[in-house]
């Protein structure tokens, strides 16, 4: 329904759209530079194997992870299997992992010198390396374990979600139809899933494409990789913009074939009767092993990995426990939380834009400030100083200009651009998270409000935001978490003597003492857990 | 929206408060491409003498770019760099100044700053072979160029090529065989690697002990440090350390420097930490902790170092190495180096 | 053979017991309605016979199959059962043609497309094969939902509240339409609402509900004219109860005077009761020196409903004739098969 929106509201939205997708545009601004022949010869040379490599690693994420969280997600959902209180939340749990932690652990565990091997070597009498074969976690494969195991739950929670708000009846009518209880999963639940899990596949696929630090310490050549390499080693920015531009267009590209794929499906339903758990009657050895199969994902991307934190940090303690730990740790909550509320309320504001204006163009904002999330965080930060430096330096100019002393720097190299850093890379989840729960409230509650007299703010405030708060939430809780840990744009962003927890850990981890860094890794992983718990929690009560 | 913009305020004058903290006050900002904890037991002792306050931003990459966008503004007036090629990539962009001081060409010798001053090596690291004790044992014969030998054949291990010092050694090698004769090395090291390049200079080590390879390039620095971790100091004792091409031109050295910004704010106490830095107290401490060659003549390696015996370094000017950076780089992709 | 057979279920949930000691036998080709107030369990019984719900005890056959007893529960799907949800379930994202085939898609593409027709053809929707479920009215849904549930060729139909979304200026007519459509494909169904005219109109035996257990069994007629608790006469339209004394076998002594039996009612004599009244056996006749004051009038067309206050007691009636309020009226009963109840005890 078209609603006659303030001007404020239709620029603000405007204005936030076009700030946050400021430094993608200057990223392909530089991108559009000459870049003489290096990227020739990079074409020449390695990219085709960067392509190669990067469409293998996220088509393979995004397969295991799929395979991993549609099932748990059906199960949770549909049966009643042992444990299921403890298992709903338990399968969140991998999401406060940060990769490259759990990178690092396995391969303290499965290396040459690991238990495992060690363990198989002295069973068997092998000597050397080069006695028996055993798969090289630090390869293709490996990184496409260790990231599905820990962003699978991305797609588990959305998917989850939408599981339980089809309607019973539905599943109910397939059965009734002839349909086995999995043929009617495959026919109904997940295509009516399908914008849920459209959502979350595309959501592992960007943080897969971001991820620097994992793949490079699996020493996987990807196109992040590529990006840094033709920055950091040949300097130069607009080669590394322009492959980051490329990156950026099949993102875009992908994202838009789904959502062409689906304009015609437009799903308002109504959710009747209650007595879901026995949707599927299973077997107790078949609910067992379902069990089984959901506690081993808990295991793999959290239980294990965390263990193995609690076991360094005992043993390095004292090491580990300072003061600069608690001031760390206060940096850390501070900014994930002043990120988590502002890009919930940029979701909002670009999200019932689009519902409201309803006009040719009207979910551009929604879409501009989300395209941050495709940018890897170092090419990111490059994007954030080129607007604030540009900026700092015009205020300076100005104010001198009028014989007064510039002010410095007021926006790069300080907690304003990691804010902002923050913000455009992650808002794009908050978007997500808080879209779907606007489409999720049918229009004739719009028209009600409106006929009932209520002016298009008033009918926001009073019905729908209300009726999107759960989805408000998850998306404050999900940036909250991405924001502790993200990594490579606040090496590059933060201010003087300014360390988060992930900043910390990561210097020991990229020199392999992870044990130094468990205890703040610890930290990372607990308060990323709260969070979740109250996710978990809110969404077991409605 | 009235709450977010409440919370917007308190957001932003906070951050502006944070900013203007570091104006006018005794202090000094850094840009480390060092690990801060490595320098961290230096700069205390700085501030301890001078009452001077030292305040670090560590990354491993993009403070350069950091540096050129934010322009005159910029509030740092160091930049700490752990390869030539950062000091001189600094230097082309115009983003640091000379430095006219007595104490630090006294405490530096020539070969190890930049002829117009505008960049200081504070240590020197060598590019060491290690070899395995048990298979190979000590090679003191060995040239970079026999890495390249059919002998070798599945016996490499070696991090990535991409990284910083690998970089610097292949670029000392086209300064002295030329490019083609470079790709061809390279093609021939790439066909003896036991494994994809990956982990750091000690993961090599790790895999010499492990029996994955015979022979990995690594800086000297690293086994000094092996050697005093409980955990680690197995690897160290299964390698010999090596120190190649003794016959001819001698072996790689690679530095770790100091430059002034050209905009620096506090100009008179970052020339007081850069002497500092170069002087006998830290230069110490560089040579004690981090097992690196001290730059200042007459300042004592450590006792583990010296141990490792004399040894003739290349001598090949470090602006010629810089300069080869980009060909080094492209040779690297055109051989596929670390796919 | 019998089409449905239920005998002795009992069903429970979350340790409540919602349906105890149920039997009822549908015969084939016959529409069952379960008719109760919300919460007495219908639904339930419902989802029970579909296997939709898991049975604490009882059997439960189809066709003569048994498809519930102690220890065994055939799956859903297995069953040969076409249901009609109250939201139709319609599967949003098939079109009408793809929803409708979604039961059959194992036999070869031809049958399922002759078979379709027919069932479109039947419920005359071909014209709107291609259409989405959004883009349909909600009669059209149902009816594509009937015959999603007929071309599945089910064994025996289960319709839960079919109606309460349908529009009551075309309900009834709907309701005639989908019974001669079952009854043209010769489907056993059974049918849950809680409306009597629904119920009335579209069912040959009726079961009445309350609190889990079936109070009465029988055709519409029957509960109407003999209901077997004051709860089923109420619930299949209200009336007046007032005391009673059995004169004789066709005779008993009220408030209104001597009523007469058309059937004898085997009571025993000089014994208390309390006689239930329909609005329509009771007649009316203006008299200015009547005993009764019109209170209310409420028109309905071909009749009238008139409250009449008679000594404390306010009657309902159905007359032909029109009154006005505070119009005095003699009324008198009409012979007619009486509906005796015991007092009940206070």
């Amino acid at each position: 329904m078209y609603s006659r929106l303030s001007l404020s509201w239709i620029t603000s939205s405007w204005a936030i759209g076009l700030l946050l997708v400021f430094p993608v545009i200057a990223i392909i601004y530089q991108g559009l530079q000459p870049a003489g022949d290096l990227f020739q010869h990079l074409m020449d040379t390695v990219m085709w194997d960067y392509i190669h490599n990067t469409v293998l690693l996220i088509l393979g994420v995004g397969v295991l992870s799929f395979m991993m969280a549609i099932p748990a997600a059906w199960f949770m959902a549909m049966c009643d299997i042992p444990g299921r209180k403890y298992l709903q939340w338990a399968l969140m749990l991998p999401l406060a992992m940060p990769a490259y932690i759990v990178a690092g652990i396995y391969t303290e565990l499965l290396d040459f010198a690991g238990p495992v091997q060690s363990v198989l070597r002295d069973v068997f009498g092998w000597q050397t390396a080069r006695d028996y074969w055993f798969p090289n976690i630090r390869s293709l494969g490996g990184a496409i374990v260790i990231i599905a195991s820990v962003l699978f739950p991305y797609l588990y929670l959305l998917a989850r979600t939408s599981f339980l708000e089809q309607s019973v009846t539905l599943m109910q009518s397939a059965q009734l139809l002839g349909k086995t209880p999995l043929q009617a999963f495959c026919r109904i639940s997940l295509p009516l899933a399908r914008p849920a899990i459209a959502v979350g596949l595309s959501l592992i696929a960007m943080e897969t494409l971001a991820d620097f630090a994992t793949v490079n310490f699996f020493a996987v050549n990807t196109l992040t990789r590529a990006v840094f390499d033709t920055w950091q080693g040949y300097g130069s920015l607009h080669a590394a913009a322009k492959i980051s531009t490329l990156m950026l267009v099949v993102v875009v590209m992908l994202l838009a074939l789904e959502r062409f794929s689906r304009r015609k499906q437009k799903v308002f339903q109504k959710n009747m009767g209650q007595e879901r758990a026995h949707l599927l009657l299973m077997k107790p050895w078949q609910q067992w092993l379902a069990a089984l199969f959901c506690w081993s994902l808990v295991t793999l991307g959290f239980i294990f990995p965390f263990s193995m934190l609690v076991y360094f940090a005992t043993q390095y303690f004292t090491d580990s426990w300072t003061a600069e730990f608690i001031e760390f740790s206060l940096n850390t909550f501070f900014i994930a939380g002043v990120v988590a509320v502002l890009a919930c309320i940029i979701a909002i504001l670009v999200g019932l834009f689009r519902r409201l204006h309803m006009q040719r163009g009207s979910d551009i904002p929604a879409r501009l400030s989300s395209m941050g999330y495709a940018v890897p965080g170092t090419v990111l930060a490059i994007g954030i100083l080129i607007p604030f430096g540009w900026l700092d330096h015009s205020l300076n100019d100005l104010v001198e200009h009028f014989g007064g002393q510039g002010p410095g720097l007021l926006f790069s190299g300080t907690m304003l651009a990691l804010i902002a850093g923050y913000l455009v890379r992650f808002t794009a989840i908050a978007v997500g998270a808080v879209e779907s729960s606007i489409n999720k409230i049918p229009p004739s509650l719009d028209m009600v409000s409106r006929t009932l007299g209520h002016s298009p703010v008033k009918m926001v405030r009073k019905v729908h935001i209300p009726l999107i708060s759960k989805g408000c939430f998850t998306a404050v809780l999900l940036v909250f978490i991405e924001s502790m840990k993200e990594l490579p744009a606040a090496l590059i962003l933060r201010p003087f003597n300014f360390e988060t927890l992930a900043t910390y850990v990561y210097q020991f981890v990229s020199d392999e003492m992870i044990e130094h860094g468990a205890l703040a890794a610890i930290v990372i992983i607990l308060v990323g857990l709260v969070p979740l718990i109250i996710l978990s929690r809110s969404i077991e009560r409605h | 929206m009235k709450k977010s913009f409440i919370l917007a305020s308190v957001v932003l004058s906070s951050v502006l408060a944070s900013a203007s903290s570091w104006a006018a006050k005794e202090e000094v900002n850094v840009y480390s491409y060092r690990q801060s904890f490595l320098i961290e037991p230096i700069m205390a002792k700085f501030t301890e003498e001078t009452g001077v306050k030292v305040n670090i931003v560590f990354a491993k990459d993009g403070l350069i770019e950091r540096l050129e966008r934010e322009g005159k503004l910029s509030p740092a007036d160091l930049v700490l760099t752990t390869d030539i090629s950062r000091s001189v990539e600094l230097v082309e962009k115009d983003l640091v100044q000379p430095v006219q001081s007595e104490a630090l060409e006294g405490n530096i010798p020539a070969q190890y700053r930049d002829p117009a001053d505008q960049w200081f090596a504070l240590t020197t690291r060598v590019r060491n072979v290690y070899s395995s004790k048990d298979r190979l044992g000590k090679q003191p014969e060995l040239n970079y160029e026999d890495l390249a030998d059919a002998k070798f054949k599945g016996k490499i291990c070696t991090r990535s090529g991409k990284h910083p010092y690998n970089v610097a050694l292949i670029s000392s090698m086209i300064v002295a065989n030329g490019e083609a004769e470079t790709k061809k090395w390279l093609e021939g090291v790439k066909a003896n690697l036991a494994r994809k390049p990956q982990g750091n200079d000690r993961d090599q080590v790790k895999a010499i002990k492990e029996g994955f390879c015979d022979v990995s390039l690594g800086n000297n620095y690293y086994l000094g440090k092996m050697l005093n971790d409980e955990k680690q100091v197995a690897w160290a004792n299964a390698v010999e350390i090596n120190f190649p091409n003794q016959a001819n031109r001698g072996t790689h050295v690679n530095i770790s420097g100091v430059s002034l910004t050209k905009f620096a704010p506090n100009k008179d106490n970052a020339v007081k930490l850069m002497e500092f830095l170069s002087d006998d107290t830290a230069q110490k401490i560089y040579a004690e902790v981090n097992f690196e060659y001290p730059v200042k003549p007459g300042v004592a390696v450590s006792e583990l170092v010296s141990s490792w015996g004399e040894f003739k370094s290349d001598t090949i000017p470090l602006a010629e190495i810089a300069k080869q950076r980009p060909v080094a780089l492209k040779l690297l992709d055109e051989v596929k180096f670390d796919l | 053979m019998s089409a449905l057979v239920i005998s002795n279920v009992h069903c429970s949930y979350n340790g409540l017991d919602i349906l105890s000691d149920m039997s009822v036998t549908l015969e084939e080709n016959e529409i069952l309605c379960l008719l109760g107030s919300s919460g007495c369990g219908k639904t339930t019984l419902l989802k029970a016979i579909a296997g939709l719900l898991p049975l604490k005890s009882g059997e439960v056959m189809i066709n003569g199959k048994v498809v519930n007893k102690t220890g065994f529960h055939l799956p859903p799907e297995q069953r040969k059962i076409g249901m009609i949800f109250q939201d139709y379930a319609l599967f949003p994202h098939m079109t009408v043609m793809d929803n409708v085939v979604f039961g059959i898609d194992e036999l070869p593409k031809k049958e399922q497309q002759q078979r379709a027709k027919q069932v479109l053809d039947l419920v005359n929707l071909s014209e709107l094969s291609e259409r989405y479920p959004h883009q349909l009215s909600g009669g059209q849904q149902q009816r594509v939902a009937i015959a999603r549930a007929l071309a599945y060729q089910p064994d025996l139909m289960l319709l839960d509240e079919p109606f309460s979304n349908i529009d009551s200026q075309v309900r009834l007519k709907l309701i005639a339409e989908i019974r001669q459509i079952l009854k043209k494909a010769g489907v056993s169904a059974v049918f849950v609402t809680h409306s009597k005219e629904e119920a009335f109109a579209f069912a040959d035996k009726l079961a009445v509900l309350d609190q889990g257990k079936i109070v009465q069994v029988g055709t519409p007629d029957q509960l109407y004219l003999r209901p077997a608790t004051r709860f089923v006469a109420d619930f299949l339209g209200g009336g007046n109860y007032l005391p009673a004394t059995v004169i004789d076998e066709h005779h008993v002594n009220t408030p209104l005077g001597r009523v007469c039996s058309t059937v004898a009612h085997h009571k025993s004599d000089a014994t208390s009761y309390d006689i239930f009244i329909r609005p329509q056996q009771i007649s009316l006749t203006a008299n200015d020196t009547g005993a009764g004051v019109v209170s209310d009038v409420q028109f309905l067309g071909a009749s009238s409903k008139v409250y009449v206050k008679l000594a404390q007691q306010e009657f309902e009636c159905q007359v032909a004739q029109h009154f006005t309020a505070q119009q005095a009226v003699d009324l008198a009963v009409m012979p007619h098969e009486l509906i005796l109840f015991d007092k009940q005890s206070a």
